[in-house]
């Protein structure tokens, strides 16, 4: 029988986070790296980011974006899937397409998250609106992967979900997962299924096999 | 006794077989009359004898046709009935806690005319039930209130999906609590003012 192993969950709401600040963002140095060497970039095992000079655009991962933000030593551009008119055409798409998701980054929701919570003022005026929209994106999106589940009837039936978010998977995973080792377990019960299985012919019935050429 | 195929060790299949269900002894047996039936008159147990056995009893019995397993009451024409009116809200977990493995064992032992269809039928129904209420982040006495009336086999993917809901609202609010929405009743029943 299969249990209740599935409710440690694969990864935590936090694991998915650390793994989302790899995603890399715009910012906007207020600083100089001192480092003529390496002409203002920096080395580290992760890779090579920069070069910091004030006011120059460059790409760095999520965690250093932060970090340097926490010090006050740079802006945050938020990703331009963020901008208010992006998220409410995103939502006009959710809404009107019910078969389909919206493409957003794989890590949509821990991104918006982390950037809501330690760098509010990269939003400017926006902010609430912004939170508003990516709430509201977040809640349609489920209800139509709950729709979807709801699909499922038996262990031979699929279910179409593409373009989930990270986020999104893991929290139906161990539902889901549990439901489909129900689903397969009942497998011996399910009328459809045993009459594929009478449709099918029996290893006995098969047409014999070729004779094949006798060695001279 | 749980099947070779499963965790021999596994609590819930041993529990499901301690399912009592009713059935016939078609040979009888000599001495031990009182021990399976405390009912019986005599030492032996006569023939076409109708008594309650657990399921790991049944099992090899029935497969050596000593005794034939009739349908227990939990999945007769009476509850199939309810089931089609309603299957969300019949309670099977005082009818039967391992609902759905009790009837994958007797399927296995004999032909029981549409126990397969009604069982698989009774998940499909109650399944969108589940996904629903499993996701909707109940806790506290209503979820108490829901899971008295699951199978084990249902409470376990209820609790599964709660535990990743639960999980993802603690992260998304930053460790607190979710906020619960309190709607306050008046004794007489009159619409609540403010929530």
């Amino acid at each position: 029988m299969v249990h209740l192993q599935e409710t440690d969950l694969l990864f935590t709401p936090a694991e998915l986070e650390f793994f989302a600040e790899d995603e890399e963002v715009e910012i906007v140095p207020n600083f100089q790296l001192q480092d003529l060497v390496n002409d203002d970039m920096l080395n580290i095992a992760a890779g090579t980011y920069g070069p910091f000079r004030p006011s120059s655009i460059t790409q760095v991962p999520l965690w250093m974006a932060l970090m340097l933000h926490k010090r006050r030593k740079c802006r945050i551009n938020p990703p331009a899937w963020m901008a208010a008119a992006q998220l409410e055409a995103v939502l006009e798409g959710e809404r009107n397409r019910p078969e389909k998701f919206q493409a957003l980054p794989f890590h949509y929701q821990e991104v918006a998250h982390l950037l809501f919570t330690h760098a509010k003022d990269s939003f400017g005026g926006d902010l609430v609106q912004v939170q508003d929209l990516v709430a509201e994106v977040a809640r349609v999106r489920r209800n139509k992967i709950q729709a979807g589940l709801r699909e499922l009837q038996s262990a031979l039936s699929a279910v179409k979900l593409l373009d989930l978010g990270y986020m999104e998977v893991n929290q139906i995973r161990p539902f889901f997962k549990a439901s489909l080792d129900r689903f397969f377990r009942l497998l011996p019960l399910d009328p459809e299924r045993q009459e594929a299985a009478e449709a099918e012919p029996t290893p006995g019935q098969r047409p014999p096999p070729r004779q094949l050429r006798r060695g001279t | 006794m749980a099947d070779a195929a499963e965790n021999y060790y596994d609590v819930h299949a041993i529990l499901a077989e301690e399912t009592l269900l009713p059935c016939v002894v078609l040979s009888g047996a000599t001495g031990i009359g009182r021990m399976l039936d405390p009912s019986c008159d005599s030492l032996d147990l006569p023939r076409r004898a109708v008594l309650e056995m657990p399921l790991w009893l049944a099992k090899p019995l029935a497969e050596r046709r000593m005794l034939q397993l009739r349908l227990p009451r939990w999945y007769n024409e009476r509850m199939q009935r309810k089931m089609q009116a309603g299957a969300h809200v019949e309670d099977l977990r005082t009818r039967c806690p391992y609902f759905y493995e009790v009837a994958l064992r007797m399927d296995a032992l004999g032909h029981f005319e549409g126990l397969g269809k009604f069982v698989h039928s009774s998940f499909q129904k109650r399944y969108k039930d589940l996904l629903t209420r499993a996701h909707a982040g109940e806790a506290g006495p209503d979820a108490t209130r829901l899971l008295a009336t699951m199978s084990v086999e249902e409470a376990a993917l209820f609790e599964a999906g709660r535990a990743s809901v639960s999980a993802f609202d603690r992260w998304r609010l930053n460790g607190h609590a979710a906020p619960r929405t309190r709607i306050k009743r008046r004794l007489d029943g009159a619409p609540a003012r403010g929530v």
